[in-house]
């Protein structure tokens, strides 16, 4: 049993670290698209943007997603960039996003400060913010 | 307006994770056996499901979790359910003919997509659901809730 409880605790922790590689690896892609993405031509520099991919058959952008990101805009006054990924596959490929809805936080000097794959809810997003 | 209760879905992929680890620590082919059933009927709506049970006289009366309930449609998560069942039950028989490579392997492809789900949203049935629905096969009848994104 032991053994056992070992493979399954290293095949979590696996699954754990290559989650956050991955993470990491989109961080740093992201990071070298700020300057240069066509997504971003229009942002405003030196205020924080949240970079919001979602699709029409996204059922928590739209009731949970959305409605947090429209909150955040009016309180803290963040950028938001919503990109329909089945309008705009392109850009979802560029930026390594595979489900919706997908934020990327990314502060005032352009480096990325978090990715949130799922829902993101307001104080997880503030804090990511607050953080940059 | 149809509905689904998203605590609800995710409390059985947390019980599904929970349960199918523990099976594989156990090395318990009845607890896999077990899951694939309560996946079955939670497939079918029953309302003796194990994972319906759990959730309303447990998980809600107890306070551990809030409903949140949202427009969707329920049919594709029954559906990716109802994959699940069909993922451990054949996982169950393989491992009681002392497959156990294989039947593990099952398990842990549940354990993965239940995971996906739980944590990112990503619910592989669903995706499989809509992508029949898109190639009209029968039975497959609900398209993805139009508006805005």
């Amino acid at each position: 049993m032991i053994e056992r409880l070992l493979i399954a605790a290293v095949l979590l922790i696996v699954g754990f670290v290559i989650y956050r590689l991955w993470i990491a690896r989109q961080k740093g892609i992201v990071n070298a698209l700020v300057c240069i993405d066509p997504l971003l031509c229009d942002i405003k520099p030196g205020i924080p943007v949240i970079v919001y991919f979602t699709t029409p058959m996204c059922i928590p952008c739209r009731t949970q997603q959305a409605p947090t990101l429209e909150r955040l805009r009016n309180e803290v006054g963040v950028q938001i960039v919503k990109v329909d990924a089945t309008e705009n596959p392109s850009a979802a490929d560029r930026w390594g996003v595979f489900s919706a809805p997908t934020t990327f936080v990314i502060d005032g000097q352009g480096t990325t400060r978090a990715v949130n794959h799922g829902v993101a809810d307001f104080n997880t997003l503030r804090m990511q913010l607050q953080g940059s | 307006m149809r509905q689904v209760d998203q605590s609800g879905l995710k409390t059985g992929q947390a019980l599904t994770i929970l349960i199918l680890i523990v099976a594989f620590i156990l090395n318990s082919p009845i607890l896999v056996a077990f899951v694939g059933v309560a996946q079955l009927l939670g497939a079918f709506d029953v309302t003796f499901a194990p994972y319906r049970l759990f959730y309303k006289q447990v998980a809600r009366r107890f306070g551990l979790v809030k409903p949140n309930i949202i427009q969707d449609n329920p049919e594709p998560h029954r559906f990716a359910m109802l994959v699940g069942a069909i993922f451990n039950g054949v996982g169950t028989l393989v491992l009681l003919l002392n497959a156990a490579t294989v039947g593990w392997a099952l398990v842990w492809i549940v354990i993965v997509l239940a995971n996906l789900n739980f944590w990112l949203n990503f619910c592989a049935g669903c995706w499989m659901y809509y992508q029949f629905n898109r190639l009209g096969i029968p039975g497959f009848t609900h398209a993805p809730i139009q508006g805005g994104v």
